[in-house]
């Protein structure tokens, strides 16, 4: 099934590296983020998916995984943008239990997720305007399987993520590259971004934490930067971990981009030092 | 999460204020080798905008000589090479085109490629198109 989405991207290209994209710069699309959100590899941007601008629309498939010892993540999602204004989105996530799963006795345990994504654009533009594009998101996030979740205390199946984006891309700057930032505030009850339920034993308020990305375009077409997480436990079991990863994105044309990241995740779920490599590739049409 | 905050502020102020204003003599005009590729850069990039698919119309009864001249001139004399720049006001001289965000867009990717073609590398190009993204107000929808 993975390897589907990567086959359908790999083929929408190659059938489409001749025609009209959207008319906005490359790379102006951002990459595609955990969630299925047009972003960097951790984090939404304020970035609308893909090169739309007005009274024009496109599509962004996307397929992501990350490997660590213990867990083994992989997400595929489609998103549809539109006028560089509105950004609609749906994702799949799944997070197999390689190591906890045989412990509490269901060996092919997986938790699994559906991101449904909606982004608007408030205000200003990512190159143009001196202060930075501003975004307004929502994820309604909602477990597959609850059956884990609820077993480390879980309050809910469902949730929904609120986030304030702030992007902007530096032009010539620093040192004549171009340098980008993001720095968002998501209001959420997640645990482990939601692929644990969402409040628990703890709280079951809502939180505001803070992400942010920072990096640079050394080419037109490739990019290299850092994203941050923060994230808060509601759940007693286990600690949850800021994450943090390095990212390199390189978008050989306006169709495709692939990322590759190294992806460190601290604790989850009871198990320390959670580091892996991550890759992505999305497709645009 | 004030932390972060101070630091995305900072580092917005650093690199906003950190704008570059090089002096005379490391100009742009300079680092870009001068009028020689000024030249050859102006003639790639109209010959290239009047025969491009969503732009060329805009460039229909426009003088391929005497425009290329005033880009020239406007190109020196925006990256420091101390020529003057006798043209209409960016406002004025697209009054009546009412060119939009698209055509604007199309222009700076068929822009970077005749910078790529005439040999100016990747930081002058930012360079370049940092002088000339503020004009894009003065530009669209007039």
């Amino acid at each position: 099934m993975n390897n589907t989405v990567v086959f359908i991207i790999i083929f929408l290209i190659s059938q489409n590296t001749m025609a009209q994209t959207g008319s906005r710069l490359i790379g102006t699309s951002g990459v595609t983020q955990i969630e299925g959100s047009s972003g960097s590899g951790l984090l939404p941007w304020a970035t609308i998916s893909g090169y739309a601008d007005a009274a024009q629309s496109d599509f962004t498939l996307s397929y992501s995984s990350l490997d660590t010892k213990d867990y083994r993540f992989s997400m595929k999602s489609l998103s549809w943008g539109w006028n560089n204004r509105l950004e609609l989105s749906v994702a799949k996530q799944q997070l197999d239990l390689q190591t906890l799963g045989p412990v509490i006795g269901i060996p092919d345990a997986q938790l699994k997720q559906t991101v449904i994504g909606a982004k608007l654009r408030l205000f200003g533009h990512l190159i143009y305007s001196k202060y930075p594009q501003v975004s307004l998101g929502l994820q309604y996030k909602s477990n597959n399987e609850f059956l884990v979740p609820s077993m480390v205390g879980a309050a809910k199946k469902q949730g929904v993520d609120v986030y304030l984006s702030a992007t902007k891309l530096f032009l010539s700057k620093p040192f004549g590259f171009n340098g980008f930032a993001t720095f968002n505030l998501r209001a959420t009850k997640a645990n482990e971004i939601g692929l644990l339920g969402f409040g628990g034993d703890i709280n079951n308020d809502y939180r505001i934490l803070v992400e942010n990305s920072f990096g640079v375009f050394v080419k037109k077409n490739v990019a290299l930067g850092f994203d941050f997480r923060q994230k808060k436990s509601n759940l007693g079991f286990a600690k949850e971990s800021h994450w943090r990863d390095v990212f390199v994105s390189w978008l050989p044309n306006k169709h495709l981009s692939l990322t590759l990241a190294y992806v460190d995740l601290g604790g989850v779920a009871t198990l320390k030092n959670q580091q892996g490599l991550y890759l992505s590739i999305s497709g645009v049409f | 999460m004030n932390k972060q905050l101070i630091a995305f502020v900072l580092l917005f102020f650093f690199v906003n204020v950190n704008s570059q204003n090089i002096n005379n003599q490391d100009s742009l005009f300079n680092r870009i080798g001068g009028m020689p590729t000024i030249e050859r850069l102006t003639t790639d990039l109209v010959k290239r905008l009047k025969k491009d698919d969503k732009l060329g119309f805009l460039f229909e009864h426009t003088d391929e000589k005497d425009f290329q001249q005033l880009l020239t001139a406007q190109i020196c004399y925006e990256t420091g090479g101390g020529c003057q720049y006798i043209g209409l006001s960016m406002s004025d001289a697209h009054s009546g085109m009412d060119i939009n965000s698209r055509e604007f867009d199309e222009f700076v990717a068929i822009f970077i490629e005749s910078m790529e073609h005439v040999g100016i590398n990747f930081t002058n190009q930012n360079r370049m198109l940092k002088i000339f993204a503020p004009m894009r107000k003065d530009i669209l929808n007039k």
